[in-house]
């Protein structure tokens, strides 16, 4: 055979280089929402992919384990994520955010701005201020969208803000896209959950599960008002915790909604074409 | 005798006696052996090892041997610990760059005064430590259940100082980070880790599912630095070099290149070995030698030893690396001339693959039966299912982390030619992670390793003897390797 002259050669890796810069720059359009809740142990983290292309995290479990779910729910070579939103400081929600910003392109990161007294949490603000990654702060009543879809951020409100407790001042967000809708509420308890309750008309189609199944939230009237067809409950396998509680299990039986956890099931991916729903297990 | 021979003896009777001090043998013991040892060289027959007129100088040469374990013994002395008790402040200077784990890290810390020895602590994921800091620590240090190491569990720890260490190695280990950065940057984690794994032996990012997959498949090894990417480094340097600079400077570089990549990922058994041998390959075509792989071997254990005896016995890596070397150079050819597998390498060169891996396997098997308590016996299968592409992939993850250092767009591009291989490697990995066919025993005994060396030894001797055009005996024209 003939040598390959090193002239074409050098021609054709470029042409290769050339297409897949096209490839990168393009945006990829699914069409479908898609909500991954990621399987990162005893820890939330949400994946939002909107049908309009962008990619939202909420939240980044206790530990570096997230890189990994990261890694099998975007698409290959997928480097960039728009947002980040943190709802609360607490380390198993912020954990996996220092790795993720060290490794991903980042459009901007939300948070309610109240911090917590912990290394992982100067760490985070430090690599925000090192990559000059802005820092957005959402309260009740602001909004995230993008073409249909929307994010209506319902919590923390100002009486809240101040709260004891942490988990108070968790960013609860309903989101809407595709005809479906879907509640995140983080770390809420049942008296925020009766407080929103009140004043928001909270039905939804997937319910991320407050606290991990904690026993003080999922109430009853609060599950009632959300009447979920699917709810999710983000849980590591044998926590100390003891979550997900028998008491919220037999509370999210009655609503009559499928129930998917992490610990059981693994990564479950929730998926709206606009007419239907569908879980995936993967 | 030659020189060099001379040398290969001497250096492995130095050996011999570390062995035994480490082995724990007493002096008077080690002077009797000593004696028996001068009296074969001296009195045995003709064996074929030891010519008529080497007698007188290895009689003289054997006295090394005492002094191996002598050598041992000092350097034990020189090197005793003191130990904080109970809870404690202590003092130390990181001396290795920290793994930097998913749920923790790892320091090791070199103790300051009033105590000395080394001390591995764990420590929450932040703030991160890194090499040369000084740090204090309130805790408590244990020895590990092996007793090799001491340990200590999240103590509360502090930061008093950021810049000791050497400058030399503060910079290269700078130079890596941004190194594996790049990788990680453009490479999905689990590809990222293993990318990281091939071509510097970064493990931190290794979850432990995957750690798990790759002991229980055999396949640890891909990520233990070796003659691969030594040999890589080498053609990477002569490419960029041949056309500047004149060959005189270009083995200069080489080397240089070569020691500052092993204290870069941290001097690893393994690849202070393939260095050393690799060096030697450079001096021996600049000087025009020949290139002797048996005292290649030797020396490099020999300067090993010297810097540390204790790795001979205590350092399953080192074993593992030279144990392999030795069966792919002496025990490959044994098996290929009594099986007569001399023509025709396969698809990809799948057949020198299995027989590599057989042989380095087979050398090592008593050394993982001991230390591991099992082995897979379908490993020989994973290793050819990677082997095929490995020297591609530790390329092309070379690739992929330099040319980051140029473009994120570029290295965004090499990153995705690496991709497949990755996804391939880390395929058959958990494959035969979760499909194995262990050959378990637990507290191996180490005599019945000393009888299967033995043995082994004996099978490498027949088959040199052999004559050249083999006789095919029946069992042998039977199996399918042929």
């Amino acid at each position: 055979m003939k040598k390959a002259s090193p002239i074409l050669l050098i021609v054709l890796a470029l042409a290769a280089l050339d297409g897949f810069l096209w490839y990168s720059i393009l945006p990829s359009f699914s069409g479908d929402l898609a909500v991954y809740f990621l399987d990162v142990g005893q820890g939330d983290s949400q994946l939002v992919h909107l049908p309009g292309g962008a990619k939202i995290l909420i939240d980044s479990g206790p530990d570096g384990k997230v890189l990994r779910e990261l890694g099998r729910a975007l698409p290959g070579g997928d480097r960039y994520i728009d947002l980040l939103l943190l709802t609360h400081p607490e380390a198993d929600h912020i954990g996996g955010f220092v790795d993720i910003l060290k490794r991903y392109e980042v459009g901007a990161v939300l948070l309610t701005g109240r911090g917590k007294d912990t290394d992982t949490w100067r760490e985070f603000k430090k690599i925000l201020s090192d990559k000059k990654i802005p820092a957005i702060s959402l309260r009740e009543g602001d909004r995230v969208s993008q073409g249909e879809s929307r994010f209506d951020i319902l919590s923390p409100g100002p009486e809240y803000m101040a709260s004891a407790a942490l988990n108070d001042t968790s960013i609860v967000s309903l989101l809407t896209s595709r005809s479906a809708s879907f509640l995140f509420t983080a770390d809420i308890d049942e008296n925020l959950e009766r407080h929103l309750a009140e004043k928001y008309d909270l039905r939804a189609d997937v319910l991320k599960v407050a606290h991990h199944g904690s026993k003080y939230s999922s109430s009853e009237e609060f599950l009632r008002e959300v009447s979920p067809k699917i709810a999710v409950i983000q849980v590591g396998k044998g926590n100390s915790y003891g979550h997900p509680t028998k008491e919220a299990l037999s509370r999210l039986g009655a609503t009559g909604a499928t129930v998917y956890r992490n610990d059981a099931d693994g990564g479950v991916a929730v998926l709206a074409d606009g007419v239907t729903l569908s879980v995936l297990k993967y | 005798m030659r020189i060099h021979d001379g040398a290969f003896y001497a250096a492995s009777l130095f050996l011999l006696g570390i062995a035994a001090a480490s082995l724990g043998v007493s002096f008077p013991v080690v002077v009797a052996a000593w004696a028996v040892l001068a009296g074969i060289f001296a009195f045995s027959p003709n064996l074929i090892f030891i010519k008529p007129h080497s007698r007188v100088v290895l009689v003289s040469l054997s006295f090394i041997f005492l002094l191996g374990w002598v050598y041992f013994n000092l350097f034990y002395i020189a090197k005793e610990e003191v130990l904080p008790a109970g809870d404690a402040v202590f003092r130390g200077v990181v001396i290795e760059e920290p793994l930097h784990g998913e749920r923790s890290q790892e320091i090791l810390l070199r103790l300051s005064d009033p105590y000395a020895g080394e001390v591995r602590v764990y420590a929450p994921r932040y703030p991160e430590f890194h090499y040369g800091n000084l740090m204090s620590a309130e805790g408590e240090v244990r020895k590990s259940p092996s007793g090799a190491l001491n340990i200590s569990g999240f103590p509360q720890i502090k930061l008093v100082a950021e810049d000791g260490g050497s400058a030399v190695k503060l910079a290269l280990l700078k130079f890596k980070n941004s190194f594996l950065e790049n990788i990680k940057r453009v490479l999905p984690d689990e590809e990222a880790a293993l990318a990281g794994g091939l071509t510097v032996g970064e493990r931190a990012s290794f979850s432990d599912e995957f750690k798990d997959a790759m002991a229980k498949s055999g396949t640890t090894h891909i990520v233990a630095l070796s003659g691969y990417n030594i040999s890589i480094i080498g053609f990477a340097i002569s490419f960029l070099l041949a056309a500047f600079v004149s060959r005189g400077k270009a083995f200069y570089i080489s080397v240089l290149v070569i020691i500052l990549f092993v204290i870069m990922t941290g001097a690893e058994a393994s690849v202070v070995r393939a260095a050393i041998m690799g060096i030697l390959v450079l001096f021996a075509e600049r000087t025009g030698r020949l290139y002797s792989m048996r005292n290649a071997l030797v020396l490099a254990a020999f300067v090993m030893a010297l810097v540390n005896p204790k790795v001979l016995v205590f350092n399953v890596g080192f074993q593992l690396s030279f144990g392999a070397l030795l069966g792919i150079v002496y025990l490959k050819p044994a098996i290929e001339k009594i099986f007569r597998l001399g023509d025709g390498v396969g698809f990809l060169g799948w057949k020198a693959n299995a027989l590599t891996s057989l042989s380095a396997q087979l050398a090592v098997l008593p050394v993982l039966l001991y230390n591991f308590g099992s082995i897979n016996l379908l490993s020989v299968v994973a290793n050819v299912l990677i082997l095929e592409i490995l020297p591609f992939a530790m390329a092309l993850g070379f690739a992929a982390g330099f040319t980051g250092f140029i473009s994120y767009q570029l290295s965004l591009f090499t990153g995705l030619l690496t991709r497949p291989l990755l996804l391939w490697q880390i395929w058959v990995i958990s494959f035969f992670g979760r499909i194995s066919i262990p050959l378990a025993w637990d507290n191996f005994p180490p005599f019945l390793g000393a009888v299967y060396y033995l043995l082994i030894v004996a099978l490498i001797v027949w088959s040199r003897r052999a004559p050249e055009p083999w006789e095919p005996r029946p069992l042998a024209s039977r199996l399918p390797l042929s």
